[in-house]
C-alpha cells in the first residue's frame, strides 16, 4: 500500500516536472506586491551619481534637431548640464536641486530660475518638459500602486503596475508602468491627466551593462498633444558612482556659467 | 394764405413766454441729437480704428495659425516676409506692408544689489537665491514684435507713452512695457531688463525698457513691444512673422483691398481677412453698432417726446381760441394749416438755433474729448482710450435738423386735427 503510494507521488513530481503545465503552475504564484516592484524599479534606475554625454532628438513632422549635452547626476535629486551644441543653445546650463530648477542663460550671463507655469513648457522644444525633469524617484510617496496585469513589451516580460495620487496637485494623477520581470527596468510608462486623458509615453530601450548594472541608453517621449512628434534622449560614455566635486552641483558655479 | 400767415405769427409774436418756452425745447433737442450723433460716431470711430491699428485693414495669417492661435503657434508662420512684403506693395491700393510676430514672453528684472560676494566668506548653503542670483521680479507677458518705423502711422505707440520714448531704431535691443507690466516688474524707461523666449526652445536677449504706454485698458497695459529683428533672433525666426497687416484708402475700402490682394496672386495659400471680418473685431462692431443704434433710438425718443408734449401743450391750451375760429366760420383746414405753419416756424428757428448751438458743443467736445473715466475703458476688449473725440459730421447735422423739422409738424398735427373736430360750442366751453 505505501509503495503504491510513493509510486503514486513520484509519478506525479516526474510529471509536473516534465508536463507543458508546469510554467502555468509557476506561474500562478502570487505575483510580487506592486509596492516591492516599484521598490525595485527605483532601485535599479537610482544611482548615487552619474556623469554622461548624451543627445536630445527631437523628431517633429519628419524635421529633426539635434542637441549634445554633458550631464552630472546627483542621485534623482539634483543635475547639472550643460548644452554644448547646436551653437544657439551653446552654454545653455540647467541645475536642477531637489525641487527647483535654474537656468543659465549664456546671452545675457543670467540665470533665470524655472518655475510656476514656465515647468509645463517643453525643454528646448520637446517632448520633455520641466516638470519632467523635476520629477522625483520615490514615486510611492506620491502614489498607490496596484499590479493590474502582465504583458510583453517588445519581448520583455514585464509586470503592469497603475500608479494612482494619493493627492491632487501631482504632475500626473495616473501613471501605468510597465516593470520588466527581468531588470526591474520601467520599459514603458504612460502619463494621464486626472480626466484619463493620456499625456505621455516614455520608453526605455537598449539596456547596456556599466559599472555593473544593467540600464537604458535610451528613451524616448511622446507628448501626445504635439502631433508628429517625439523626442530621444540617448545617453553615452555613462559612468556610475564617481565621486563628483560638491560645487559640480553649485548656484554660485552656475551663476558665474562655469 | 398770407392771412393765415399774419394770424400764425401774430399767435407766435402774442405769446413771447410760451413761443420762446417750445422753440427752446426744439433748440434742445436738435443740439442734443447733433452732439449725440458726433459723440457716439467718435465712439464708434475710435473702437473700430483701435482695432484697425491690431489688425490692419487686411490681415494676412498663415492658413493653419487660427486654428492654434490661442497657444501662439510659431511654427504655423509667413516665411520670405521681406520679399513677400516688396510684392504687396505693389498692389494697387496698399498703403503700408507691416510685419509682425505674436508670442509669449517672460520679462525678467533682476536687483543686483541683494547679491551677497563670495569674499563674504558664507557658505552657500546658508544663502538663498536672491543672496546668489538676485532679486528677481518675473513677469509672463504676450508680446508683439515689430518693425518700429513702419508702425509710426499704424499702432502709433508714440501717442501712448507716458514715459521715455519710442524705439531709438527698427533694431534695437529695446523693449516698451505696457504701464501694467512695467508696475508689476518695477520697471522704468532706461532699466536694463531680460526678454526670455520659452516657446521654441529657450533663448534670451538683454533689453533696455525705453518708453512705457497707457492705453487705458488692463489688456494693453500687459503688452510688451519688442523690434522685429530682436524677436527673430530670439525665436529663431529668420525672414518670419505670425502675420502681415496691409493698410489701404481706408477701412471702408477694405474689402475692395482684400480682392486685390487675392487677385494679385501673391497671397496663395494664406488665410487673408479684411478687419471687418475678424472674430473679435466683427464681434466687437457688432456690439458696438447694436449699442449705438438703441442709444441714437433713445434720446430720438427723449428729444422728440420733449417736442411732442411742448406742441401737444401749446395747442391744447388754445382749445378755445379754436372753438371761437371755427364759430366765426373758419374751416377747419385752414385752423390746421395756422397750427402747422406755428410749427413750423418753431421748428425751423428750433432747428436753426438748435444746429447753430449743437455744431459748437460737438466741435468743442470734437477738440477737448469727453472723459470716459479709466473704470469704464479698463477692461474693455480694445484698448480704447478714456477720452474720446466727438467726430460732428454733416449727416449728424441733417438728420438732427430733420428730426427737429418733423417732430415738431407732427407734434403739432396729431392734437390739431382733434382740436378742429371738435364742436365750436364744446371748444369754446373749455377752461
Amino acid at each position: 500500500m505505501i509503495r503504491r503510494q510513493l509510486l503514486r507521488t513520484a509519478a506525479l513530481a516526474v510529471l509536473a516536472l516534465v508536463s507543458p503545465m508546469g510554467p502555468i503552475a509557476a506561474a500562478a504564484a502570487p505575483p510580487p506586491t506592486a509596492d516591492f516592484l516599484v521598490q525595485k524599479m527605483d532601485e535599479v534606475m537610482t544611482f548615487k551619481t552619474r556623469t554622461a554625454d548624451s543627445t536630445l532628438t527631437v523628431v517633429r513632422d519628419g524635421k529633426a534637431e539635434t542637441r549634445s549635452i554633458r550631464i552630472w547626476n546627483r542621485g534623482w535629486d539634483d543635475s547639472y548640464s550643460e548644452f554644448l551644441s547646436p551653437p544657439r543653445d551653446k552654454g545653455v546650463k540647467y541645475l536642477k536641486l531637489e525641487k527647483n530648477l535654474y537656468m543659465f542663460l549664456p546671452t545675457t550671463e543670467k540665470v533665470v530660475k524655472i518655475s510656476g507655469h514656465m515647468l509645463r513648457q517643453s525643454v528646448m522644444d520637446s517632448d520633455f518638459s520641466y516638470e519632467d525633469m523635476l520629477e522625483q524617484r520615490a514615486l510611492l510617496q506620491d502614489y498607490t500602486a496596484t499590479v493590474v496585469g502582465q504583458e510583453k513589451v517588445e519581448g520583455t516580460d514585464c509586470w503592469v503596475v497603475d500608479l494612482v495620487a494619493k493627492a491632487p496637485g501631482q504632475t500626473y494623477a495616473r501613471r501605468k508602468t510597465w516593470i520588466s520581470k527581468d531588470t526591474y527596468i520601467p520599459v514603458k510608462a504612460e502619463r494621464f491627466a486626472q480626466s484619463g486623458l493620456l499625456l505621455k509615453t516614455l520608453t526605455m530601450h537598449d539596456l547596456v551593462d556599466v559599472g555593473g548594472r544593467r540600464f537604458p541608453s535610451r528613451m524616448l517621449m511622446r507628448d501626445a498633444a504635439r502631433q508628429g512628434s517625439h523626442s530621444e534622449l540617448k545617453f553615452a560614455n555613462m559612468v556610475f558612482d564617481v565621486p563628483l566635486p560638491e560645487e559640480t552641483f553649485s548656484r554660485r558655479r552656475l551663476m558665474k556659467g562655469n | 394764405m398770407s392771412m393765415l400767415t399774419r394770424y400764425a405769427w401774430r399767435n407766435i409774436s402774442r405769446h413771447k413766454a410760451r413761443s420762446a418756452l417750445t422753440t427752446l425745447a426744439v433748440v434742445i433737442s436738435v443740439a442734443l441729437l447733433i452732439v449725440g450723433h458726433a459723440v457716439l460716431t467718435g465712439l464708434s470711430q475710435h473702437v473700430v480704428g483701435e482695432f484697425a491699428k491690431q489688425t490692419g485693414d487686411v490681415r494676412l495669417r498663415h492658413a493653419e495659425y487660427e486654428r492654434e492661435a490661442r497657444f501662439d503657434p510659431l511654427e504655423y508662420t509667413i516665411g520670405g516676409f521681406d520679399a513677400l512684403a516688396a510684392e504687396l506693395a505693389g498692389v494697387p491700393g496698399v498703403r503700408a506692408v507691416l510685419g509682425r510676430v505674436q508670442f509669449r514672453v517672460m520679462v525678467q528684472s533682476t536687483d543686483e544689489s541683494t547679491i551677497v560676494p563670495e569674499s563674504a566668506g558664507i557658505p552657500e548653503a546658508e544663502l538663498t537665491d536672491e543672496q546668489i542670483f538676485g532679486r528677481k521680479i518675473v513677469e509672463f507677458a504676450p508680446a508683439i514684435g515689430l518693425i518700429p518705423s513702419a508702425e509710426r502711422e499704424v499702432l502709433r505707440l508714440r501717442e501712448r507713452l507716458v514715459a521715455g520714448t519710442d524705439f531709438s531704431a527698427d533694431d534695437a535691443p529695446e523693449i516698451i512695457l505696457g504701464a501694467e507690466l512695467a508696475r508689476r516688474l518695477g520697471a522704468k524707461a532706461g532699466d536694463e531688463v531680460q526678454i526670455v523666449s520659452y516657446r521654441k526652445g529657450v533663448a534670451d536677449a538683454g533689453a533696455k525698457v525705453v518708453g512705457i504706454t497707457d492705453f487705458g485698458n488692463r489688456i494693453a497695459n500687459r503688452l510688451a513691444y519688442v523690434p522685429l529683428g530682436v524677436t527673430r533672433r530670439l525665436l529663431d525666426l529668420p525672414d518670419a512673422v505670425t502675420e502681415v497687416l496691409i493698410t489701404g484708402p481706408g477701412l471702408d475700402d477694405a474689402a475692395k483691398l482684400k480682392a486685390r490682394l487675392i487677385d494679385s496672386g501673391h497671397v496663395r495659400g494664406l488665410e487673408v481677412k479684411a478687419w471687418s471680418e475678424i472674430g473679435m473685431a466683427r464681434l466687437v462692431s457688432t456690439i458696438f453698432d447694436v449699442v449705438l443704434t438703441i442709444l441714437l433710438v433713445f434720446i430720438v425718443t427723449v428729444a422728440g417726446v420733449n417736442l411732442l408734449n411742448t406742441m401737444m401743450m401749446t395747442v391744447l391750451e388754445r382749445q378755445k381760441e379754436i372753438g371761437v375760429l371755427l364759430a366765426l366760420g373758419m374751416k377747419r383746414g385752414a385752423v390746421l394749416r395756422v397750427f402747422v405753419l406755428e410749427a413750423l416756424t418753431f421748428g425751423l428757428i428750433g432747428c436753426l438755433l438748435g444746429a447753430a448751438f449743437g455744431s459748437w458743443a460737438a466741435q468743442f467736445l470734437a477738440e477737448h474729448g469727453i472723459q470716459l473715466g479709466e473704470g469704464t475703458t479698463q477692461k474693455m476688449l480694445v484698448p480704447v482710450s478714456s477720452t474720446v473725440h466727438a467726430v460732428p459730421t454733416w449727416g449728424g447735422l441733417l438728420f438732427a435738423v430733420g428730426v427737429g423739422l418733423a417732430v415738431s409738424v407732427i407734434g403739432a398735427l396729431g392734437p390739431a386735427i382733434r382740436a378742429s373736430r371738435v364742436l365750436p360750442i364744446e371748444a369754446m366751453r373749455t377752461k
